[in-house]
């Protein structure tokens, strides 16, 4: 274990290296000049020249990669191109803003897959189990953007139950909770499908095992074989997918955000991308893969916590 | 005279073996249901001037955001443009960039995979490579290489197309590394065979059903990606008919005319569905380990 979580943490260090030069390059790669789309149009030659020097673009690049990531650790990700602000602390609001969202979206998907799961699995081959898994099918072809729009036209205009998009004045008011609703309900829908399917086939593979039959041969209660017995071993793979779905989360959450106006980091990205706002840009993506990172991270430590059995 | 003209045999009925392939494929529910919504859509791409009497961007200010009538079956956009002919228009927008999209995915990831999983010196750094870019999920990867290249469908098509290409390397490594364990492989390694030649001749053709398999789930994700980033502003740019593009445009009219974004949908729906009904069926028939 001790072996395998510094083997980790010293890959960890090699991986954000490689996303760093992955994300200083976004800028040396981009097709057209960054100090020219940043003086303007009508900006002549010398005021562009100025420009340059003044972001550091005429420097060799070797340099502006080290000063580049000196600013980065000292939480000084540039000005931004379009609203002339301090980009750390905008999208340090953004970052906060999103991890809130997922929050929510984690838990009621949680909260509401693993005990679907369980009950199609007690119930295998019936009319239900048959409708839950039925409806995954359904639920990967409908475009995630479209059934984000009409639930907003739903909720908010023709029922008026919910307010409309953004975000509330604050976090934990009514008003914030019912702002969050829709968004975390729309972000966790994907999660929902994947989560129930898993927990659905991992109870039948684990309800079939001896250990089960020894339970209830016991006479142990229905309750406890499903909940002590069964779902502890079938707790394993559950948290490997429910990890790497939540790193898939952050890509849902760019398309939800947008629909929402929910001022996140996936909002804050594409309006980045859509301004050509080049520091923006570099600074979403960094924290989008420091996220993803994280969250690896982790459900790998989690899972030799919860596995005695395993030895890295 | 006519000596030379044989009788033709009465023709033998073609009868297929229940346990073979074609035969499985032919009686596979979802094969089928998949093959006929992606026939269907490519007839319906192909006829689309002939099935429309109006273009993809003809517009008409005496007949802006109309319900669905008789004479426009979809209803009309805000510029008064037919949406059922935009979105048949569509077909030959999303149908093709998908392809190229997992073209590009297809030819640089599986000869990445290849090289990795025969070569044991290449294995560790191009995998590195690959983990590097598995740090973001699929379509953040995408975004991140729109943001390199600017907006745009042929940028979009680029990224989705890179996005997917570490999937690929991944699979095909972990295929190769099995195969190269099987006898038939030690068997040319040890007639002396080239390594190229046992990689070409020997180990991609054992690959291509799970590569057939993989592709047709990929596809659903690829149209779905194209369809999502251009939903968001960063694909296809107007006045081109891509679906999520469409979706997109009746996104402001979504409380009074939610038609201009129903509409496309569908068509969105219906193809990523058929590729999701193919690849399962494909799966089951021809790789059941996948």
């Amino acid at each position: 274990m001790k072996r395998y979580l510094v083997k980790r943490l010293i890959q960890l260090p090699i991986i954000l290296a490689g996303v760093l030069i992955c994300v200083f390059l976004i800028i040396q790669l981009t097709p057209g000049d960054p100090a020219a789309t940043l003086a303007g149009p009508k900006a002549g030659p010398e005021e562009v020249e100025a420009v340059r020097q003044q972001l550091g673009l005429d420097r060799p690049v070797l340099e502006q990669f080290f000063s580049y990531v000196g600013n980065v650790f000292r939480g000084n990700f540039g000005r931004s191109y379009t609203h002339k602000t301090d980009i750390g602390s905008s999208i340090g609001t953004a970052l906060v803003n999103t991890v809130y969202l997922m929050l929510f979206a984690r838990i009621w998907s949680i909260l509401a897959a693993i005990p679907l799961g369980i009950y199609a699995a007690l119930h295998h081959n019936t009319w239900v189990d048959k409708l839950c898994m039925g409806t995954s099918l359904l639920g990967i072809s409908i475009p995630q953007f479209w059934l984000g729009l009409i639930l907003m036209k739903l909720f908010c205009f023709d029922l008026g139950w919910l307010p409309f998009s953004g975000m509330g004045s604050s976090f934990w008011s009514a008003d914030g909770l019912l702002h969050v609703i829709l968004p975390a309900f729309m972000l966790g829908l994907p999660q929902l499908a994947s989560i129930a399917r898993l927990t659905r086939s991992e109870m039948l593979e684990v309800m079939r095992q001896d250990y089960i039959k020894t339970a209830r041969a016991k006479g142990v209660k229905q309750r406890m074989v499903v909940y002590k017995h069964a779902l502890k071993n079938a707790a394993l793979p559950l948290i490997t997918v429910i990890g790497t779905q939540t790193g898939y989360m952050l890509s849902g959450s760019v398309v939800i955000e947008n629909i929402f106006a929910w001022p996140g980091l996936g909002r804050y990205s594409i309006q980045a991308i859509i301004g050509s706002d080049y520091p923006a840009i570099q600074a979403s993506v960094l924290l989008f893969a420091v996220m993803f990172l994280v969250v690896n991270l982790i459900v790998d430590l989690t899972y030799s916590l919860v596995d005695p059995r395993i030895n890295y | 005279m006519n000596e030379n003209t044989a009788i033709p045999a009465e023709p033998q009925k073609a009868r297929l073996r229940e346990d073979s392939i074609p035969y499985k494929i032919l009686h596979n529910k979802s094969i089928i249901a998949g093959a006929i919504i992606l026939l269907i859509m490519l007839v319906l791409g192909i006829l689309a001037p002939v099935l429309t009497p109006y273009g993809p961007a003809e517009t008409s200010t005496a007949s802006k955001l109309m319900g669905p009538s008789g004479e426009h079956l979809f209803g009309t956009d805000e510029f008064g443009r037919d949406i059922l002919s935009r979105m048949l228009y569509g077909i030959r927008i999303t149908i093709p960039y998908s392809i190229y999209s997992l073209i590009l995915a297809i030819v640089t990831g599986v000869p990445i995979g290849l090289l990795a999983g025969y070569f044991k010196g290449l294995d560790n750094p191009l995998m590195r490579l690959m983990d590097i870019l598995m740090a973001f999920p699929g379509m953040l990867l995408a975004i991140v290489i729109v943001a390199t290249l600017g907006p745009g469908l042929g940028n979009v098509t680029i990224a989705v197309g890179l996005g997917t290409m570490p999937a690929y390397a991944r699979l095909v490594r972990g295929s190769v590394l099995s195969l190269k364990e099987q006898p038939f492989v030690e068997a040319s390694i040890s007639a002396g065979a080239k390594s190229g030649r046992i990689i070409l001749s020997h180990i991609l053709p054992n690959l291509i059903s799970t590569l057939v398999v993989y592709s047709m789930l990929e596809m659903a994700w690829v149209i779905m990606s194209i369809s999502t980033l251009s939903f968001l502003g960063i694909g296809a740019q107007a006045p081109i008919p891509e679906w999520g593009a469409l979706v997109s445009s009746g996104k402001n009219y979504i409380l009074s005319a939610p038609h201009i974004s129903t509409f496309p949908m569908i068509f969105i729906f219906a193809t990523v569905m058929a590729f999701n009904l193919l690849g399962d069926g494909l799966r089951d028939v021809l790789d059941p380990r996948l």
